[in-house]
């Protein structure tokens, strides 16, 4: 009979030990002198004061990224947004970080981003109880989960231009993707043949300016899916925003985001190459909490989820409620009013 | 300035009411596919010597090869021959050279299943414009012999007039040129009538043949049911049953189990893993195959496209077998099928190569 192996320490293994070293170091850090009191710490504080190096800051959760990435037009941005055209979809998602580091010239911030999304598969033809956006199809899902890592560079930022910021991203996303069945008793339909997201690592660069009444923001990214894990081998995508500042309740905006995958084989099957090319105008309505955006989209390319196959050029509608550091609360420190 | 910026903001509205009304606009571009596989040859088989033409074979599958037949070949010479076979060891060879048909001792084109003496004096006798035929149907092979399964048809006088009288069964020793018809109680009608569908080849599982028959019961639905006998009963034709997922080997036909449903050609075969149905779809002229775990116990399960082939120029195909006999290596299956497509016309053999295990249908 074989018998257990015993240790003397529980065993952790190689991620266990690595999530307990994070774990002392969140821990770790005690208030230094001339850190901001505990209690006067803002809940949802997205830009920590500069601090000497020796004196690093931490802070529980708090806005996911120094230049947030709410305004996307990207649909795998994690937010509160309903597309009410051309198909009604919900989606519920967000990302913050579960904890930051401040260094003074650099930030360092970790946490969780996650998302779900209820797409109809069929036009919006009117309203449900809700009142929401309904159309007569299948409900098709998808859900995402990402553990990140973002390095907000403020001394590199400001090297670069005085109202610059600067900040590098490592996030390791799994994407899954499902439909409901529908009441009439009709056949399954099989999804095999449709690509699968799956795993993957996304690294992304980050550079904000704002310049009088104008903000900018740009990010590049890359992804490396992970092997036999997704029907994509690797991909890059580019994020472009630009932001009229000039009033302070209503910010015209306009948002662009493209990407293209590279299709692989998966589980024996061959899956083509994807793109996606979405533009967002619309406006932002500002709060010190993140922001509601309207907004008008314009897409072509692969559809998401189990209609991976399909492209498609749409014009839409969407309202999105945005957490984070936006462009409208810039220097933001303070929390709620 | 108030006032300026509620104008500035009404015309952002505009604009953003003006988009809604333009939003709700979806234009399909299109449909990509992913693949389980690739299409490796489609090519035209070249015609014997002497033949004018070949048409779509019906096959019984050996371990080492695939014998093809023929139920009617138009010779060069203006005449036509029946049930003409020929043994096909090499897809590769095929393709290039085609198939070689089997000889009789006079070194002629032999046919596997022939009139006896006394049906084709019946049919000289026949002064109402029909005649009997034999036409093979498929079967399976054991221990190298094929049994052969085949219809006794009453055809004429018109080119569309056919009655079939009922299911015979023919048994190929090794390496003969024709097979022995099986003859009981002084008759090879062994299945009279419509009673029993044995149509669509079948092969040898543990200690029974599975024989699988593909019926019409009503407008664009036809049925596939599994007849079955044990090894050592395989030419008494009550020894075959038929397969029930719940009761196992059953004797009433009404009772059978449906393995699957197609208007086109069915194809039943073992892989290593499980069993594929190939099906060649009348309509739109593509292959697919369905999987089952259990041939026994699991109907077959949903399409799995892999190609298609050259659409034809009447409309409808002809053919669609699958070679199991040709597989060199499991991931590769055989295809033949005939076609009036003007840029490629004739018999075809399409060879289709999975990606992985069977490009990951079983996994």
């Amino acid at each position: 009979m074989r018998s257990a192996r015993t240790h003397a320490f529980p065993k952790l293994g190689r991620n266990g030990w690595l999530l307990l070293a994070v774990l002392l170091a969140c821990l770790a850090p005690a208030p230094a002198a001339g850190a901001e009191p505990l209690g006067n710490r803002p809940a949802l504080g997205d830009r920590i004061a500069p601090q000497t190096p020796s004196t690093p800051e931490l802070r529980f959760l708090g806005y996911g990224r120094a230049i947030s990435r709410e305004w996307s037009a990207s649909r795998d941005t994690p937010s509160m947004n309903m597309l009410i055209f051309p198909r009604p979809a919900q989606m519920a998602g967000g990302e913050l970080s579960l904890f930051a580091l401040g260094f003074g010239s650099f930030t360092l911030r970790s946490g969780f981003a996650g998302l779900i999304e209820l797409e109809v598969d069929a036009k919006t033809t009117g309203v449900n109880s809700g009142p929401s956006p309904s159309g007569r199809g299948k409900i098709l899902w998808r859900g995402s989960y990402a553990y990140y890592s973002a390095l907000a560079l403020n001394e590199l930022g400001r090297l670069l231009c005085n109202d610059c910021e600067l900040e590098l991203t490592l996030q390791y996303r799994h994407e899954s993707q499902h439909y409901t069945g529908g009441n009439n008793g009709g056949g399954d339909e099989d999804v095999s043949e449709q690509p699968y997201v799956g795993d993957d690592v996304i690294f992304d660069i980050a550079l904000a300016k704002t310049r009088r009444d104008w903000y900018f923001a740009q990010r590049l990214i890359g992804m490396w899916f992970l092997p036999d894990r997704s029907s994509y081998a690797f991909g890059a995508g580019t994020d472009l925003h630009a932001r009229f500042l000039g009033w302070s309740r209503v910010q015209p905006f306009l948002s662009l985001y493209g990407e293209r995958l590279r299709g692989t084989e998966l589980q024996a099957r061959r899956f083509p190459d994807a793109y996606r090319l979405r533009a967002l105008l619309g406006v932002a309505l500002p709060s010190w909490l993140g922001e509601i955006l309207v907004y008008a989209a314009a897409d072509v390319g692969h559809r998401h989820g189990v209609r991976g196959l399909t492209e498609e050029a749409t014009l839409g509608l969407g309202v999105r409620l945005a957490v984070g550091a936006g462009p409208g609360r810039p220097r933001l420190v303070g929390g709620p009013p | 300035m108030v006032c300026s910026c509620s104008m500035r903001v009404t015309h952002l509205i505009s604009m953003l009411a003006l988009t809604a009304a333009a939003s709700g606009c979806i234009d399909e571009l299109g449909h990509e596919k992913s693949e389980v596989g690739e299409l490796v040859r489609d090519c035209v088989v070249p015609p014997w010597a002497g033949v004018e033409k070949l048409t779509a074979p019906v096959s019984l599958e050996y371990p080492r090869g695939s014998l093809w037949i023929w139920d009617r070949l138009e010779l060069t010479d203006g005449r036509s021959s029946t049930n003409l076979a020929a043994f096909v060891t090499s897809a590769d060879e095929l393709c290039r050279r085609g198939p070689n048909l089997l000889l009789d001792s006079n070194g002629n084109p032999a046919s596997l299943l022939a009139l006896s003496e006394s049906e084709l004096l019946e049919n000289a006798a026949r002064n109402d414009g029909r005649s009997l035929e034999l036409t093979a149907t498929g079967g399976f092979v054991r221990d190298g012999q094929g049994y052969l399964f085949y219809e006794h048809t009453l055809r004429g006088p018109g080119a569309f007039d056919a009655v079939n009288l009922g299911s015979g069964l023919c048994v190929r020793k090794a390496d003969e040129p024709s097979c022995e018809r099986i003859v009981v109680d002084g008759s090879t009608l062994l299945w009279p009538g419509d009673t029993r569908a044995l149509n669509s080849g079948g092969l040898v599982l543990s200690d029974r043949a599975v024989v699988v028959g593909c019926k019409r019961v009503a407008d664009f639905l036809r049925v596939c049911t599994l007849s079955g006998a044990p090894l050592d009963r395989l030419s008494e034709p009550s020894a075959y049953q038929f397969m029930n997922y719940f009761d196992g080997w059953v004797d009433d036909p009404l009772r059978a189990s449906v393995i699957t449903d197609e208007l086109g050609q069915v194809t039943v075969s073992a892989t290593e893993v499980g069993f594929f149905a190939t099906l060649f779809d009348l309509f739109d002229a593509r292959v697919y195959v369905r999987l089952s775990d259990d041939l026994l116990s699991k109907p077959f399960e949903h399409r799995v496209e892999l190609f298609a082939t050259e659409l034809p120029a009447s409309g409808f195909s002809r053919g669609g077998r699958e070679h199991a006999g040709l597989r060199r290596e499991q991931r590769t299956l055989h295809i033949s099928y005939e076609t009036d497509d003007p840029n490629a016309p004739g018999l075809h053999l399409a060879s289709y190569r999975f990606l992985g295990k069977l490009g990951g249908l079983y996994q």
